[in-house]
């Protein structure tokens, strides 16, 4: 059995978490009040981790997806624990779709996207069958490494002259209605409700009673980080440019300039990205096997690898033919998907009333 | 079976990488492109010219003395957008294009004046444009520019991003211009390039008849374009692009010369070193009425005196400063008065700055009108200087009387 | 734990107390050995003796007056009185006691035991009547006297290396810890070399199961002959299917006990001059034994220009190949126009041109290291001075990539461990052809395959990035750093015992006990 430490658990929570917000940003539409936005959402979204979180704490043992069955009774809970898995290899052929269009489209035209695609997913098989406790020790040398590039290229940024904090202000310029707008439910949903499939690696966990104070931590860091982010991508460019540019990020990093030497440093950030689309298909994915291995009860888990990776790999390559309906579906569908909203938000909510109470009349008549 | 398993996949990433490299390109099938030039020619097409730099013959080794016009070649075509010049281009040189390290993007009156959205269209959206190149408007041709050498770099572009970046004229790189372009209350302005003899004075009517033959023609920023939109609308002269910085507080290298006038006996002229400006602009509405205070306070060396006043007594400094004040507001009165009377558009942000204040007012009654809003604002100036030194001498050389008769 | 010899005859060869025919015996076991010699006497005609010895592995001197001087000088009376009367303990009593000066003797009964003996350079003395031989040392051959080692070359710090001989080793190691909790424990291996293999460590400090884990692997190993520690070294590694050295390998003993106070465990081996560290973990391998003797502030220094090093000599050619094929906008605009009007004559795409640099580095750097000293400074004079400024006069290879080649090799000099620089050296190739497919992407996809493998390895059960991961923030000030003696109190490693690394503080814990 593998363990993980809390530290790694940590690492793994903040890298997923930030995610590929680091190249999409993060609630882009409500311009120059997208900090603002992300800082609501992270308050919303720590909520909501929270109850997950508090979900795993009353049925423990159990993995995340087991609680259902066990709480709602085997007819309803199975078909819902069932739809989890199908909702992240969804998400993580999304991820794999959005490496499709972006290396290709940045660091590497006319490089064939299924050979990108198919060395992204020969090395992220060889990480599932490492196991997760290499890539808890992965991401706890690497997070410390990206902070560092991260502050360093802040500090570039600054010293390259082109952030203008007047671009933030006025604050509320176009009232609440459009931070609102991208704080429910999408900004609810990105990263934090997205933390789901963590729940799968919390059973994993060396000193499980405080997975809810490590994925707190992590939740207000990411959201923070982002935060931040989205208010520098801001400063620098505007809230037009901001609004219209399709990864507003990756814009942020070509603008550095520093004494005309380190410059155009655009494909860092894809890289960048990579690593964090790494990660996080790698978690979906994970988690994908681990529920399918739960509910069909089998013991290993390594049989299922090849099959996920693969229906990832093909759905990342037919998802969306191109880059516009790939990203309106985030803005314009996902939001108001029944599917997404009752996973995340909905039935957890249930769930973890229904094991509170239980829990409660349990501990009251014992 | 695990190793063959590991054989396998090794082999299989090794032989999948050697029928690689799709995208590969060797720098021997490159030609950086330094500058572009942009026009409009008769029939509404967009004729593209292209500064490429010749790597063969600039080949390192020190003393090879090689006249300066050999290190770039020139490449024109026409074609119906931005995209279309650049292909046929593409197709007369035998290797790839790169834009990525362009220095400057000059842009000629013709087609400023009809809009430039199709250029910014091209350079914001081309993969391998960066949005840090400079924006520069020419009078005339802007082809032609690019046939001039370079005077100390290996290619003139480089000296024009140079002189750029030392911030003598304001500047717009083009993620500035589109900046200004999208945002509300504040319009675009880029530099503008004219071609002068060397030994002349930069003004801009220098470059009409007098291009002496035995003068050296260089490149060299005269002004700035004044953009409403994306049009180029007219032409402000150097001494306001200077006064455009002092605004924008992007000031860097400024020198203010004030004479003292003829009736008094201590005539001459004093000149200025600019160390730090910061100007601040208050918006207010009052009445229908909008009202900017631009306060604007400098510091600055005093670095000569040709009049005879000493310039030891701060009595005498008192009154030099406020001369030199005298003459800042006047200079950024005209200024706004151009931009507001003259071109009628919000070249400093007036409008930008009334937005951040008052933005409930700007929502609800100028952000759609600032057009028209513009000219019927109100601006008071107010400037502040201070000398802080007077160079290694104290006293003037040129001493007669050492106070000032008021 | 001691292997019995194997004897190829399957008589049953046994002691019969008769010096003749024992002899006789040991002459069929010895036939066609021209190096073992027999030497039979009389003990003043009562009974006859026998000495069976190597020549060239004894000390002739020891025989000639430590052994047959004082036996056939011997007092007569002490054979012939009543020769009958003493029993067999009374004789040897009288040889051990009375006879022979050796301070090491020992009987044995067992033919196999006798002639491993022998064969490791002891005497055997075969006395009439007895059916048990006497074994006495005298053991001595040519051996080089104690050097500075080659490959691990300090400026400050002993200048003492291991050798050949263990028995010189093992002192090495014991004149730095004159404790009895240093242990040292034998045993044998190969079926035909049967080396000795001397496992060391410190009582109290290591953690017993590590000691009894490399006790199992050494046990578990069948092989024929040991030649030098890498045969061991293969053989006990956690996984063999990797590049990286697993175990550490040193000549120097002041290194092998600085591991020792951390808890780890050394395997010495007979006929060569390597001794085997366990458990070895990457950051380790970084380290050199002066990190320690130099003033930290310095050492740190050099620690971090090792951590330079390695990505150096991992990435400089793969990232020069992404750069100028993929992402030239990445290029400072002057650097890249010279860098182009370098490569402008060059034929080749800049990926072969940089794989048929290194590899003409590499092969350089090998004819290097075998030919005789003179000749390999003539080979690397013409390899990388006139070749290398032809081929780039001839315009070949480009300029800048033959400062990239040589940096990388630089840089590939610096790592400590000879055998972790060849892991990197190797690893360099995959790199660049993921570097000429996919540029940045791929380098990156390669590191994130790297990492994971480097991660999965284990020494010992010692995941081998400790400390970094999993991470130990206190191991880290003797990882990045070299943190002040002062300041480091605690291991390193992940080793359960809790002990102090610091000589100074185990000094005062026992006093205050």
């Amino acid at each position: 059995m593998e363990i993980i430490s809390r530290h790694q658990l940590l690492t793994i929570s903040i890298i997923y978490q930030i995610g590929t917000t680091i190249i999409f940003g993060f609630a882009s539409g409500a311009g120059r009040d997208s900090w603002l936005a992300v800082l609501i959402s992270t308050c919303l979204g720590t909520a909501v981790v929270w109850i997950y979180t508090r979900i795993t704490h009353f049925n423990p043992g159990l993995t995340y997806i087991e609680c259902y069955p066990a709480q709602f009774g085997k007819l309803l809970g199975t078909p819902i624990a069932w739809l989890h898995p199908l909702l992240f290899l969804y998400i993580s052929g999304r991820i794999v779709a959005d490496i499709k269009n972006l290396v290709p489209t940045t660091i590497l035209p006319g490089t064939p996207p299924w050979v990108i695609l198919l060395f992204f997913m020969l090395v992220i098989s060889y990480g599932l069958f490492a196991g997760i406790e290499v890539m808890g020790k992965l991401t706890e040398i690497i997070l410390p490494i990206i902070l560092l590039i991260y502050l360093i290229e802040v500090i570039l940024i600054f010293s390259s002259g082109v952030v203008h904090f007047d671009n933030l202000s006025p604050l509320l310029d176009k009232g609440w209605g459009r931070i609102w707008e991208v704080v429910w439910p999408l900004g609810i949903i990105q990263s934090f409700g997205e933390s789901l499939a963590l729940a799968l690696v919390w059973t994993l966990m060396n000193e499980r009673k405080r997975v809810g104070r490590t994925m707190i931590i992590s939740s207000l860091f990411a959201g923070l980080f982002i935060a931040f982010t989205d208010a520098l991508a801001v400063a620098v460019y505007g809230e037009e440019i901001f609004k219209r540019a399709t990864y507003p990020m990756y814009a942020l990093i070509q603008a550095i300039s520093v004494s005309d030497f380190i410059t155009q440093l655009d494909a860092t950030g894809v890289i960048y990205f990579c690593f964090m689309a790494f990660l996080k298909t790698y978690i979906y994915l994970f988690a994908t096997i681990r529920s399918i291995q739960k509910l069909t009860y089998s013991n290993s888990s390594r049989v299922f690898i090849f099959p996920v990776v693969l229906i990832a790999l093909f759905m990342g390559l037919t998802m969306a033919p191109n880059v516009v309906e790939h990203i309106a579906v985030v803005q314009k569908v996902i939001p108001y998907n029944p599917i997404y909203l009752s996973l995340m938000i909905v039935f957890p909510v249930l769930l973890f009333l229904v094991s509170w109470i239980r829990n409660k009349s349990g501990t009251a008549a014992s | 079976m695990r190793k063959q398993v590991i054989l396998f996949l090794t082999i299989f990433v090794f032989m999948y990488m050697l029928t690689g490299c799709w995208s590969r390109v060797e720098l021997n099938d490159i030609a950086i492109v330094t500058a572009a030039a942009l026009d409009l020619v008769d029939d509404q097409k967009i004729q593209l010219g292209v500064q490429v730099m010749k790597t063969k013959m600039t080949k390192g080794t020190a003393g090879r003395g090689e006249s300066s016009d050999n290190t770039t070649l020139i490449f024109s075509e026409q074609g119906d957008s931005v995209m279309d010049a650049y292909r046929k281009i593409q197709k007369k040189i035998p290797r790839n294009l790169i834009f990525s390290h362009n220095r400057i993007v000059i842009i000629g009156e013709k087609l400023a004046r009809s809009g430039i959205t199709p250029v910014i269209e091209f350079f914001s959206r081309y993969r391998d444009v960066r949005g840090n190149s400079y924006l520069l408007t020419t009078k005339g041709k802007a082809f032609d520019l690019l046939n001039v050498g370079p005077n100390f770099e290996k290619f003139s572009a480089e000296e024009i991003r140079e002189e750029q970046k030392a911030r003598v004229i304001d500047s717009a790189t083009i993620r500035d211009f589109t900046y200004r372009l999208l945002e509300e209350g504040i319009e675009p302005i880029t530099s503008q390039l004219q071609m002068i003899p060397a030994g002349e004075k930069s003004t801009e009517d220098s470059n009409s008849e007098k291009k002496n033959k035995n003068n050296e023609l260089a490149l060299g920023l005269v002004g700035v374009g004044v953009y409403r939109k994306d049009r180029l609308i007219g032409w402000m002269n150097a001494q306001d692009a200077e006064t455009l910085l002092w605004l924008r507080n992007k000031m860097k290298d400024s020198v203010i010369t004030v004479m003292i006038p003829d009736e008094n006996k201590l005539f001459g002229k004093l000149s200025v070193q600019l160390m730090k400006s910061k100007a601040t602009i208050k918006s207010k509405v009052e009445n229908e009425q909008v009202q900017f205070q631009v306060n604007i306070e400098m510091t600055g060396d005093l670095y000569e005196n040709t009049t005879k006043l000493s310039t030891n007594s701060s009595n005498n400094l008192h009154t030099v400063q406020q001369l030199l004040e005298e003459e800042v507001e006047r200079r950024i009165r005209s200024t706004v008065q151009k931009s507001k009377n003259k071109f009628k558009t919000d070249i400093i942000g007036f409008g930008s700055k009334l937005h951040r204040q008052n933005n409930k007012e700007w929502n609800e009654k100028y952000s759609d009108r600032w057009d028209e809003k513009f000219p019927e604002i109100k601006v008071d100036v107010t400037a502040h200087f201070k000398i802080i030194g007077t160079g290694r001498i104290n006293d003037s050389l040129i001493w007669e009387e050492k106070e000032m008769k008021k | 734990m001691v292997q019995k010899i194997q004897l190829e005859h399957n008589y049953d060869y046994i002691l019969s107390g008769n010096v003749t025919e024992d002899l006789n015996q040991f002459k069929t076991i010895f036939d066609n050995c021209i190096d073992i010699k027999f030497r039979e006497f009389d003990i003043h005609g009562a009974r006859k003796g026998a000495l069976v010895f190597l020549s060239g592995m004894v000390n002739m001197q020891t025989i000639d007056f430590e052994i047959m001087k004082p036996l056939i000088e011997s007092d007569e009376r002490l054979f012939q009185e009543s020769a009958a009367e003493l029993n067999d303990s009374d004789i040897q009593n009288i040889i051990e006691n009375r006879l022979l000066f050796s301070s090491q003797l020992s009987w044995f009964e067992d033919f196999p035991d006798i002639i491993e003996h022998v064969l490791s350079g002891n005497v055997a003395f075969l006395l009439d009547g007895l059916q048990q031989v006497l074994v006495i040392n005298a053991k001595d051959w040519e051996k080089r006297t104690v050097e500075e080692p080659a490959t691990e070359a300090v400026i400050r710090g002993p200048r003492e290396g291991f050798q050949e001989t263990i028995s010189t080793n093992i002192s090495l190691i014991r004149r730095r810890l004159k404790t009895p909790q240093l242990k040292m424990e034998d045993m044998k291996v190969g079926r035909l070399s049967n080396t000795q293999i001397v496992i060391t460590y410190l009582e109290g400090i290591v953690d017993t199961k590590l000691v009894d884990e490399v006790k199992n692997r050494i046990g578990k190993i069948k092989i024929d002959a040991i030649l030098e520690s890498g045969y061991v070294e293969e053989l006990i590694e956690d996984n063999s299917f990797s590049l990286f050295p697993q175990v550490l390998i040193t000549e120097r003993p002041d290194r092998v006990v600085g591991n020792l106070l951390e808890g780890k465990v050394g395997i010495i081996i007979d006929n060569t001059p390597f001794v085997i560290i366990v458990p070895g973990t990457f950051f380790q391998l970084l380290q050199s034994p002066e990190d320690y003797y130099q003033r930290y502030f310095v050492a740190s220094a050099i620690r971090m220009l090792r951590f330079f090093a390695v990505l150096f000599s991992l990435l400089l050619p793969s990232l020069y190949i992404a750069l100028t094929t993929y992402h030239q906008e990445m290029i400072p605009t002057m650097l890249l126009i010279s860098i182009a009007a370098s490569r402008e004559t060059v034929p080749f795409p800049a990926f072969i041109e940089a794989l048929v640099m290194e590899i003409a580095f590499e092969s350089l750097r090998e004819a290097g290291v075998r030919l005789p000293r003179p000749v390999g400074q003539a080979v690397s004079i013409v390899g990388g001075l006139v070749i290398g400024q032809a081929a780039v006069e001839a315009g070949i290879v480009s300029s800048p990539l033959v400062i990239v080649v040589s940096m990388t090799g630089i840089a590939s000099f610096i790592f400590p461990s000879f055998q972790l620089g060849l892991a990197f050296r190797l690893l360099r190739f995959p790199m660049m052809i993921a570097a000429a497919t996919f540029g940045l992407y791929g380098i990156l996809m390669m590191l994130l395959l790297l990492l994971i493998h480097v991660l999965r390895l284990k020494s010992f059960g010692v995941p081998y990035l400790t400390p970094m991961a999993p991470l130990r923030i206190s191991g880290l000030k003797d990882v990045i750093v070299r943190a002040s003696w002062l300041k480091q109190s605690t291991h390193t490693g992940e080793l359960k015992s809790q002990r102090h690394q610091n000589p100074f503080n185990r000094l005062r814990q026992r006093q205050n006990k």
